[in-house]
């Protein structure tokens, strides 16, 4: 399985832009850029989350289909919160495993500006449980609980949290497609506005708008489709207080596993990754539960430069979610994306120099889904 | 006329009380119109009203204090669902339409083989309840009942009831002879009339009162006829009774009306509570009760007299059997140890009603 | 807008926890409150035993401290329209 095109637009807020624009510039970029024909894609899977909540869109997957005109071929919504996207990714690869199809479009999209920040707020805590809604929870909360609990037991300070979100936008400030292109200091990061404690404006990835799509083949074509090694899914409880750990991400573990199964790699193996960076404390989780360092290490190594851009292993460097944006639905593929250039060598200023292998983490909710995609060079 | 009936059958089994934690003091309130909070709270006799958070309402009121009251009943295993009858009585009904009694009863465990519907009756109508209760146990219709009287509020901005209308619930479980009695039920009157001096129409958000209106001619002439009346029927004396408590609007007229009666400061003293938490409409004359049956001795002859405007008044009396053991961390005595003072802006955001 | 049937149907789940104690594992201050939610307000995350835990909004005066004891009382669950049917549920206290 290939990934043959990959495109993402600029994420942000896209006050001219509709979802339908989105969906139309994402796939028609990401169709052009496979080099493949229009009437050889033979299925089309449209990740979002809140369409049918926010603007009462839903059938995303016929509407994709008028808008590309690819009429008459095989497609449909794909859900799972914020790890929507990857999960796509993971169902285009299944179907080309199981040969019920040969091309296979994938579009991320999301339309989060256009409404409240406390209506977007509320539609996203549809990825939580109805005990969470009645809590008065929001995902800020949710991560804020895990945070609290992975304060106390590792003994993290306000400031070692702060460095995800200053890496972040470091990296950011190389990415023209990032919604906040430039790098923030420690000291903005620390004084913004606390959103649910211990968490702070700054911890939180942003609304945004943006869409991402990739071609996921049956064969290589070209010296530019970049290899899928394995593409692994796992979910836990959705809800937090089922799960056995608050400070690991056990969804994550279980799809790192399968991923490393499938490819045959370790968690060593890997070149540079983008993980799901919802909140700087997701990150610190993440670098852990995938295996890059020990449990309790992972803000000493964020701290120590492990997952910089000139370090052993770089994080994020798109920006992640926090710097370049988190249109939901788009995440997911818009990590597939960023790992598509990268290995094709056409990522410009944030060009990682030896990169052979690349690994994408999604999550959806507080950890209730998760998927991990490893790429590699031709 | 009410016949001067002495119960036989009737005794409190449970009683508890629940007075919400913020408290806003008379200064505070004088502050926002630039008056004088020291000479108002002198001339009222109160310091500072309770009030409730922002989720609490009449219904959670009562089940905060009926959990108390559930929690004191001595004897054998009581489940809620030996309760027949519950009966709120406020004039905050969290719905006009839709009894506050039956969410309280579904929340309490009631089941569903009992009766219940709301009352009002401004100030008395937890009394009220009481009554209604204690003859369906005397009538052997049931075995025991739940009356509550509980209210949160709602005073008009800068209107002189500001500073004392606050919020409170208070729960009586009386049983027949089956259980274990706290205290005898002995017997009852009432005295009412149609009198304006405090009322809310339908739709209105916050009541309406005729000033001065309010003293003589309603709130002295109902608790002092009342009491008179029932001191006659059942051949009594002020003198008889060790605790004695009156409706408390505020700190001023249950203690005029006490010395026009012949009752002493000491016997009102266990259940003057008005200082500390201000006027909580049904449950005040509810709550000096709980805390006189928390804290007075077996033997103790207790008297009561509510008053809710509209007008009327209940009188009862009761003789305590047993003094209560169990929970004494839900006393009122002690709720009104762990209290946080809020500020008017504060309490405006707390305010149910905009 | 709040379904008055389906709040009638989580009735006993709502209260399943009314005056059970447990400890505080987590808290957070939720500064900026999701809709039909008037912030701020902590929310808890309760150990009831081994096996059963819960969030839940704190509704004391005072604050939750990790490892406190707390109770559960009934309260009303987030804002009411007027012309709502209201939403009552457990909400955590200090067990004192």
């Amino acid at each position: 399985m290939f990934i043959a095109g990959a495109y993402q637009t600029k994420f942000g807020e896209l006050w001219d832009k509709d979802l339908n624009d989105l969906i139309v510039e994402a796939g028609e970029a990401a169709i052009k850029d496979s080099g493949i024909k229009r009437q050889d894609i033979d299925l089309v899977l449209v990740a979002n989350m809140l369409a049918g909540n926010l603007e009462g869109q839903n059938h995303l997957g016929a509407l994709a289909v008028e808008l590309l005109g690819l009429n008459g071929v095989s497609a449909s919504r794909v859900e799972a919160a914020c790890a929507s996207g990857g999960v796509a990714v993971n169902q285009a690869v299944n179907a080309l495993k199981a040969k019920t199809a040969k091309n296979v479009l994938v579009i991320g999209a999301e339309k989060m500006t256009d409404k409240s920040s406390a209506e977007v707020s509320s539609g996203l805590m549809g990825a939580a449980s109805e005990a969470e809604r009645q809590a008065g929870l929001t995902f800020v909360g949710l991560y804020g609980l895990m945070a609290r609990v992975y304060f106390d037991r590792f003994k993290m300070t306000k400031n070692d949290l702060a460095y995800v979100a200053v890496k972040n936008h470091k990296h950011a400030s190389l990415n023209p497609k990032a919604q906040y292109p430039f790098a923030v200091d420690m000291e903005t990061v620390l004084k913004s506005s606390c959103v649910a404690s211990p968490l702070h404006l700054f911890d939180c990835s942003p609304i945004t708008d943006g869409a991402a799509a990739v071609v996921v083949t049956d064969k290589a074509r070209s010296k530019r489709d970049v290899a899928v090694a394995a593409s692994g899914m796992a979910t836990d409880s959705l809800s937090l207080t089922q799960r056995e750990s608050l400070v690991e991400l056990k969804a994550t573990k279980l799809a790192m596993k399968q991923a490393c199964r499938q490819s045959g790699l370790k968690p060593g193996d890997i070149d540079l990754a983008e993980v799901h960076d919802c909140f700087s404390i997701a990150e610190i989780m993440a670098v852990e539960d995938l295996g890059f360092c020990q449990k309790g290490e992972g803000f000493k190594k964020i701290k120590a430069g492990d997952f910089d851009h000139d370090g052993r292993l770089p994080v994020n460097l798109s920006g992640g979610l926090k710097a370049c944006g988190h249109p939901v639905g788009a995440t997911g593929v818009k990590q597939i994306v960023e790992l598509a250039i990268q290995l094709r060598g056409e990522a410009g200023q944030r060009q990682v120099k030896k990169v052979n292998t690349g690994l994408a983490h999604n999550v959806g909710g507080s950890g209730a889904t998760a998927v991990v995609h490893i790429l590699r060079k031709l | 006329m009410i016949k001067p009936k002495k119960f036989t059958k009737v005794g409190i089994i449970g009683f508890g009380a629940y007075v919400p934690k913020f408290r806003i003091t008379v200064e505070e309130i004088a502050k926002v119109y630039d008056k004088d909070g020291n000479s108002i709270a002198a001339s009222l006799g109160v310091k500072q009203k309770a009030v409730a958070g922002i989720d609490e309402d009449t219904v959670s009121l009562s089940v905060e204090a009926a959990t108390s009251a559930l929690s004191r009943v001595q004897g054998k295993p009581f489940k809620p669902t030996d309760l027949g009858a519950v009966l709120v009585g406020s004039e905050s009904h969290p719905y006009t339409v839709k009894p506050s009694g039956s969410i309280v009863a579904e929340i309490l465990g009631v089941g569903h083989d009992y009766l219940t519907a709301d009352l009002e009756f401004a100030c008395k109508a937890g009394t009220t309840a009481m009554v209604i209760i204690a003859s369906l146990i005397e009538a052997g219709l049931i075995d025991c009942g739940l009356a509550i009287g509980a209210d949160v509020a709602q005073s008009r901005p800068a209107d002189a009831l500001e500073y004392t209308a606050g919020a409170g619930a208070a729960a009586i479980i009386l049983g027949s002879k089956k259980y274990s009695w706290l205290a005898q039920f002995n017997s009852v009157s009432s005295y009412n009339s149609d009198t304006p001096d405090f009322w809310r129409r339908e739709g209105e958000k916050y009541p309406a009162h005729a000033g001065r209106f309010t003293g003589e001619p309603a709130y002295f002439n109902h608790v002092i006829t009342s009491t008179k009346q029932y001191l006659n029927k059942f051949k009594q004396k002020t003198t008889n009774f060790n605790h004695i408590v009156l409706h408390m609007p505020n700190g001023k007229f249950p203690i005029k009306a006490a010395s026009r009666l012949g009752i002493s400061r000491e016997q009102l003293a266990t259940g003057f509570i008005v200082p500390e938490i201000g006027n909580p409409y049904s449950a005040s004359a509810m709550t000096g009760l709980v805390k006189v049956l928390e804290e007075g001795r077996a033997g103790d002859r207790v008297f009561v007299t509510s008053y809710g405007s509209g007008a009327g008044s209940d009188s009862f009396s009761l003789t305590i059997k047993r003094k209560n053991t169990f929970n004494k961390e839900a006393d009122i005595k002690n709720q009104l140890k762990d209290v946080e003072q809020i500020s008017y802006t504060k309490y405006s955001q707390l305010k149910k009603v905009d | 807008m709040k379904s008055a049937i389906k709040v009638w149907r989580h009735q006993s789940n709502n209260y399943r926890f009314l005056g059970q104690t447990g400890k505080v594992i987590s808290k957070t201050r939720i500064i900026e409150a999701p809709l039909g939610f008037k912030g701020p307000y902590w929310v808890v995350l309760v150990a009831i035993d081994k096996k059963t835990r819960l969030v839940g909004q704190w509704s004391d005066i005072g604050e939750p401290k990790i490892g406190m004891k707390v109770m559960g009382v009934l309260r009303r669950i987030g804002e009411t329209g007027k012309a709502e049917a209201i939403e009552y549920g457990v909400k955590w206290k200090r067990a004192r």
